[in-house]
């Protein structure tokens, strides 16, 4: 690796995170121009203007241009969708724990200054606006609108300070006609609409419009990077003059036609993924299968002489970088959801292709090579794990995993996650073409659309805990839904019962929460420019934030349900101590938990529930209680349709959600103390599976990953033992034996997705200690990688206690 | 036949173990062993009896588990809690009632049935790794016929892969009615001089060094290992080398020798068990890559196989 590379990484992990107010100035510019335009159009011009007239940054070094904002790894501002939480926060940002963000004088005064303007007239007014509206007294009582929290156990409207994301462009399209095939497809609709005849070729036309502008815009946005780079020669070091020329050439060549070489693919592939964060601000918006888009020209390249293996290696670990410098500001409620700056950047590898059969190529092991060489949080490369996935691609993702240190790539399977896709309607031809998009979704590029009306999450554990209080939220005292005495449960399964009904009167709601946010979407934000990346978006003349058409089949609204393990282990340990051993009374058992086991017999219970079999250690019985808290949730999702089209897609995912969760959760069944954080993902409570990596992948297979598109993140930890011999190195037979450890769970077990740390607690507790000494420690979090010291403390603790799996 | 019920102590079932046979495997450690390698990395398994283990590192002196021995075997001083192990009748009480898991009970009595039962929960990772169970201990052959019902239960009901890991101390009989159920023997070579084997080890080298060749010579169809565990000042003299090498060569069919390092991993159980660490004592090293290639060059040079260490 080269002292090229070793700088642009280095300067990416040491890099502050600022607020950047260019494109907050030019959009407040472009809207107050276009007053009254219609949406669509509108979008559109300020797409063009900010384009137009943001500043172009290269840094000499860079293989890779193009700049997100004015400074490096700066956010920039989106006031369209939310000024309020930037003015209320203006001064805190830098005094943030964690995902800290530098504000300066300027910007500060840029804020305050376009703030007015925007009052009530953003994706955020509107959002609570119509919620407020269409909310019945009940639900506004124990709603909390800072968070968007409904009785402390549905979470919604994370989605209301932001933009959409979550799709896979079509990269398929964008290679073989680059920009100008966008705007020839363009053409050619609009030539075909009858405007005379045909009611709807009127809103097709500004669709197509808007299109046209964006995708113009984009042309000459190539041109002044062009114009950039052939300005900074005369100055730049001699070694950078020529990369700098290839920029240049490539830029002019990019806005006239389609790219022709492995370079000019990963160029075009990063300014059309570096456009779609600058025209909205969803996050999710993922790769795609790169290594098989780009395998085309990576091939043409090496035969014809033109490209090297190492130069193809050194290209990806830039484009690695610049991925990784994207960079977002939320407001504080949603950044504890989130903790580590995350933007859910997915690169998919492998896998088979249409025809089922096992596609990888060269290009799959470059993109795996590239992550120890760059080991850095974000993007983050997956590797699809299908029956004939060979075992040195295994062994050679395994080895990258371990050097790479922070959890990368994380591993999904074909099995699982085809089948689950064929399950929504998905036909299997194009469910084999599946792409992740953000953490876990299962994503077909092109064509779905994974997010739509904002994700709702439950809290599964904090409805048990309603529930043992006869329907009382004991944090708040307030009821929503009425439930029975405890005296009335005569069984675990009656208890069972309850919940489900709970749930299902929480999950009812779910179609006018989403809705909410997708209406008000397709009323203020459409996204002409990424609607034109989607491969029938054109010919149907409707932007995205619409929805429908024949694809719509293939879109899904993420629902998740949190702390799937400590439910399990909290249900389970009413069953055998209050119903079978008659240990003690339900009620008895709620007091205790009300006092948070203090007191001699809350110890001694406390005790007892510790010595119940956990989940997590291949125990049918209690996994029993995972496999049908699971099954319900997803099948009581599929009566619904969303705003959009499609399907509410399942998840029993978490990003770092748990942490918050917990606290607002008292002390519960399975032993857990008071706000103590919920155990993450579809993962067992951190440290209680104790029986080895095979017993914890067994349990987890046990819930049926084919109900759930939107995945189903396992994660373990390793010491790196077992990983390497007794020096310290790579040791490839415990690396061919790790590959088929993860081989079994995805495909013999069906399980759907697992992922890493290979970090000893040693390590993370030194880390801890010693922040300035790891700034570069990666960790795997959720879907996603995080610098270690980005995260809040109460999440760096629970990542030390998951259970250390050694030899 | 022995009687499928039969039970023995089993002081561990360890799964997703990847270095004793082929495959990701399962590892069923039998309690008890007649050898007595001041070295073992598990101390817990070489009484023929249980023990009680305690865990200091974990321990938060609450002192609940002295007021729970029947037996008032524990005791709470400044430094920790100190076991008496004359008293300790191995109630378990005081398992129980620690909620820090300081406590565990090593060597339960566990039927066939269930140990098979335990080992075939990781079926699909052996049919893809060609892994299976493998018989450790404290040593397996001094537990012939559980040993044998346990290995032809792995064969006939789960169809997976078997391995023992032994010492070779054992009636050459227990060997033999074992072995139709094996497939790989991976067997310790540690000294092959009689009397300091006695020294060191507690029992001579003749019945271990007659059961490796009896297993070389008479079983040519089944996979044998030897591994030798290089343990410095104990057994890796030039002279035991070139005993350990002639004795290989002398065998009537090529037999690969592993070299295990010194590792101090087992030294906290020793603590825990109210035991003696010698090696630890005596500042023993590990020996490091240099000094363990140049050990495996030294057997190479004298003829024989040495893989992967």
């Amino acid at each position: 690796m080269s002292d090229r590379i070793e700088y642009l990484r280095m300067k990416a992990a040491s890099a502050k995170s600022y607020i950047c107010g260019e494109r907050g100035r030019i959009i407040t510019d472009s809207y107050r121009a276009t007053e009254g335009e219609d949406p669509v159009i509108r979008r559109a011009i300020a797409l063009r203007d900010i384009l137009d007239n943001m500043s172009i940054v290269i840094d000499e070094n860079e293989l890779i241009i193009g700049n997100h904002a004015t400074m490096e790894n700066a956010a920039p501002l989106f006031p369209e969708f939310s000024i309020g939480f930037l003015v209320k926060e203006l001064d805190e940002f830098e005094k943030r724990p964690y995902d800290r963000f530098y504000v300066t004088e300027e910007t500060k005064t840029l804020i305050r200054g376009i703030a007015p303007y925007w009052q009530g007239r953003t994706h955020e007014d509107r959002v609570v606006r119509t919620t407020k509206r269409m909310f019945p007294e009940s639900l506004l009582q124990v709603w909390d609108e800072d968070c968007f929290r409904l009785n402390d156990v549905l979470y919604d409207g994370v989605r209301k300070s932001a933009g959409d994301g979550h799709i896979v462009p079509d990269y398929f399209k964008m290679m073989r006609g680059g920009v100008p095939g966008v705007l020839w497809e363009a053409e050619k609709a609009r030539a075909k609409l009858d405007l005379r005849k045909d009611p709807k070729a009127f809103e097709k036309k500004l669709f197509l419009d808007a299109v046209s502008i964006s995708y113009t815009a984009v042309e000459r946005w190539f041109l002044r990077f062009a114009e950039k780079a052939e300005a900074m020669i005369p100055q730049a070091k001699e070694e950078n003059k020529p990369t700098l020329k290839r920029a240049a050439d490539c830029c002019r060549h990019l806005a006239s036609g389609a790219p022709s070489s492995f370079f000019e693919a990963l160029q075009l592939t990063y300014f059309l993924h570096l456009i779609i964060h600058i025209e909205s601000n969803g996050h999710s918006v993922s790769l795609g299968r790169i290594d098989q888009y780009l395998y085309p020209f990576y091939e043409k390249d090496l035969r014809e002489g033109v490209l090297t293996r190492r130069e193809a290696l050194d290209l990806i670990d830039c484009f690695y970088i610049k991925v990784s410098r994207f960079n977002k500001v939320r407001p504080w409620p949603e950044t504890r959801l989130k903790s580590g700056a995350p933007m859910f950047m997915t690169i998919t590898l492998g896998g088979v292709d249409r025809e089922g059969r096992e596609c990888s190529n060269e290009l799959t092991g470059l993109f795996l090579d590239a992550l120890p060489e760059t080991r850095l949080p974000q993007p983050t490369p997956i590797l699809r794990v299908a029956k004939d996935t060979p075992q040195d691609l295994m062994v050679r993702a395994v080895q990258a995993l371990l050097k790479h240190g922070g959890g990368l790539p994380a591993f999904f399977s074909d099995e699982a996650i085809v089948a689950s896709l064929v399950k929504t309607g998905v036909p299997l031809e194009d469910a084999r073409e599946y792409a992740i998009g953000g953490c876990s979704e299962a994503v077909i590029p092109g064509k779905s659309f994974s997010f739509t009306g904002g994700d709702c999450y439950f809290n599964l554990l904090k409805i048990l805990e309603i529930l043992l209080h006869e329907g009382v939220n004991p944090r708040t005292g307030k009821t929503l839904f009425p439930a029975k005495k405890l005296e009335e449960y005569h069984s675990a399964e009656d208890i069972f019962e309850a919940f489900r009904k709970q749930l299902s009167q929480y999950m009812s709601y779910i179609v006018e929460l989403t809705a909410i946010t997708s209406a008000t979407d397709a009323a203020l934000n459409p996204t002409p420019f990424t609607s034109g990346l989607l491969d029938y978006r054109i010919e149907m003349g409707r932007d995205m934030s619409l929805g429908g058409g024949e694809s719509a089949r293939y879109s899904h609204t993420i629902l998740q349900g949190h702390g799937t393990g400590d439910l399990c282990n909290a249900l389970y340990a009413l069953e055998k101590l209050v119903f079978e051993q008659k240990a003690l009374t339900l009620r008895e058992f709620v007091e205790i938990l009300d006092r948070n086991w203090a007191g001699a017999r809350g110890e001694e219970v406390r005790l007892m529930t510790h010595r119940l079999p956990k989940y997590g250690n291949d125990e049918d019985d209690v996994d029993a209680w995972a496999a049908r808290i699971g099954d319900f949730f997803a099948r009581e999702a599929q009566q619904y349709i969303p705003w959009r089209g499609g399907v509410f897609g399942t998840s029993l995912q978490g990003l770092t959600a748990n942490v918050p969760e917990g606290e607002t959760v008292g002390a519960t069944p399975d032993g857990r103390m008071a706000h103590e954080a919920l155990s993450d993902n579809v993962s067992p409570h951190a440290g209680t599976d104790t029986h080895g990596p095979t017993s914890t992948l067994k349990s987890v297979s046990k819930v049926d990953h084919t109900l759930f598109i939107d995945g189903n993140i396992l994660n373990l930890r390793f010491h790196p033992s077992a990983l390497t011999d007794a020096y310290g190195q790579f040791d490839p037979l415990r690396g061919a034996r790790f590959a088929d450890m993860v081989k079994s769970y995805l495909v013999d077990l069906a399980g759907n997705q697992v992922q890493f740390n290979i970090l000893s607690a040693g390590e993370l507790r030194a880390a801890q200690a010693h922040p300035e000494e790891y700034r570069d420690l990666v960790v795997k979090v959720a879907g996603y990688s995080a610098y270690f010291n980005s995260l809040d403390k109460g999440l760096q603790d629970q990542i030390i206690e998951r259970t250390e799996h050694a030899l | 036949m022995s009687s499928r019920h039969e039970e023995t102590k089993v002081f561990n079932i360890q799964r997703y173990s990847v270095h004793d046979g082929p495959g990701i495997r399962t590892i069923v450690f039998l309690q008890g062993c007649p050898l007595q390698c001041p070295w073992c990395a598990n101390p817990e398994g070489r009484s023929f009896a249980s023990v009680l283990s305690h865990n200091r590192s974990l321990c938060r002196l609450c002192g609940r588990c002295t007021a729970v021995c029947p037996e008032q075997a524990l005791r709470l001083e400044e430094d920790g809690i100190h076991v008496d192990r004359a008293r300790c009748t191995l109630c378990g009480k005081c398992v129980w009632t620690c909620a820090a898991d300081c406590y565990k009970i090593f060597g339960e009595p566990m039927t066939v049935e269930e140990a098979l039962r335990e080992v075939g929960k990781d079926e699909s990772f052996y049919f893809r790794s060609g892994g299976g169970m493998t018989v450790s201990g404290g040593e397996p052959l001094a537990h012939p016929e559980y040993l044998t019902a346990l290995l032809r239960g792995a064969k006939e009901q789960l169809d997976v892969s078997t391995a023992i890991e032994t010492c070779c101390c054992a009636p050459e009989e227990s060997l033999r009615r074992a072995a139709e159920y094996v497939d790989t023997f991976l067997c310790d070579i540690k000294i092959v001089d009689s009397r300091r084997s006695r020294e060191i080890l507690g029992v001579p080298s003749e019945q271990i060094l007659h059961n490796i060749r009896v297993i070389a010579e008479e079983y040519p169809e089944k996979t044998l290992l030897l591994r030798m565990p290089v343990i410095p000042g104990y057994n890796d003299d030039p002279e035991n080398i070139q005993g350990i090498a002639a004795f290989i060569r002398s065998l009537k069919r090529e037999v690969p020798l592993e070299l295990l390092p010194y590792h101090e991993f087992g030294k906290a159980k020793y603590a825990n068990l109210g035991l003696r660490y010698l090696p630890g004592e005596q500042g023993v090293a590990a020996p490091d890559r240099e000094r363990m290639e140049a050990l495996a060059q030294t057997f190479r040079d004298l003829g024989v196989t040495v893989v992967h260490t």
